[in-house]
């Protein structure tokens, strides 16, 4: 057990809640993007999950990114028949991004993030008392 | 660290041996932190129940008896500094079954915290006295 490992779990931490916080702009971004061609799928949601990971030296639990996948919503259709992805009745697929979703997402990931970020803070703090203890 | 730190802990027979005492407060207090951290880190991991380790009480108790040596790195930490799971009160777990409530691990954080500073307080101030005895300034 040493300070420089426990500000690594708070790393791994902050980098997980990073990488959320970038599928979620990701879907944040193409909520508006259908398919080109008639009958095309639009943007599908991406997911992520995580996973805990056992530093074995030390038997204390990190984090990371279990995996990116996709949400199998099936998509919302919308009565445009001038849209290029229209298929042959007139409906468009759009993405099955939910907006307030997304935006939950974004701040629950900042929060963690920011807890992430006060526990390294602390831990910092208290390596540097114990090396002032060698004064 | 800390083992350097505690080189001259020998010395020390009379009363309380607060440099040793203090010393493995302030591994305690590390190898909890380290915990802390861990839930902190996975308070978003589906199905992960916060963790603890066992009261310091515990520990002193347990270090009356042998544990368990690291000789290699790859080795599972011996029972005596062992993080325990403790299943905190039902109930409170979220749709993916975490268990982490931020807020009462950020108050564990907080509490460590203090508890450290206090603990390197108290080592700073016994050295003091030790110059004092010794005739140099501290």
């Amino acid at each position: 057990m040493d300070f420089t490992n426990t500000i690594g779990i708070s790393a791994a931490g902050m980098r997980s809640q990073a990488e959320r916080l970038r599928v979620s702009a990701e879907n944040l971004a193409n909520k508006d993007t259908t398919g080109s061609t008639p009958g095309a799928d639009p943007y599908r949601r991406k997911t992520i999950t995580f996973q805990t990971t056992l530093d074995q030296a030390t038997g204390a639990s990190s984090v990371k990114v279990r995996s990116i996948g996709q949400d199998h919503t099936p998509f919302e259709t919308r009565y445009e028949p001038s849209h290029p992805a229209a298929d042959a009745k007139g409906y468009v697929k759009v993405p099955n991004v939910n907006t307030m979703v997304e935006i939950m997402d974004t701040h629950d990931a900042q929060h963690s993030y920011e807890a992430n970020l006060n526990t390294m803070q602390i831990t910092r703090s208290m390596l540097t008392r114990t090396i002032n203890l060698m004064k | 660290m800390l083992e350097a730190l505690s080189s001259q802990t020998a010395l020390t027979h009379s009363g309380t041996d607060l440099f040793s005492l203090a010393e493995r407060r302030l591994q305690w207090l590390e190898s909890r932190q380290s915990v802390l951290a861990g839930n902190v880190a996975n308070a978003n991991t589906p199905g992960y129940v916060s963790k603890d380790v066992t009261p310091f009480a515990g520990v002193l108790q347990s270090q009356m008896t042998m544990a368990m040596v690291q000789t290699e790195p790859g080795h599972m930490a011996g029972p005596g500094n062992s993080a325990l799971a403790r299943k905190t009160t039902g109930g409170t777990a979220s749709i993916d079954g975490n268990e982490v409530r931020l807020e009462d691990e950020l108050g564990k954080i907080a509490d460590t915290n203090d508890q450290q500073r206090f603990a390197t307080t108290v080592y700073t101030r016994y050295m003091g006295m030790f110059s004092t005895a010794l005739g140099t300034s501290s």
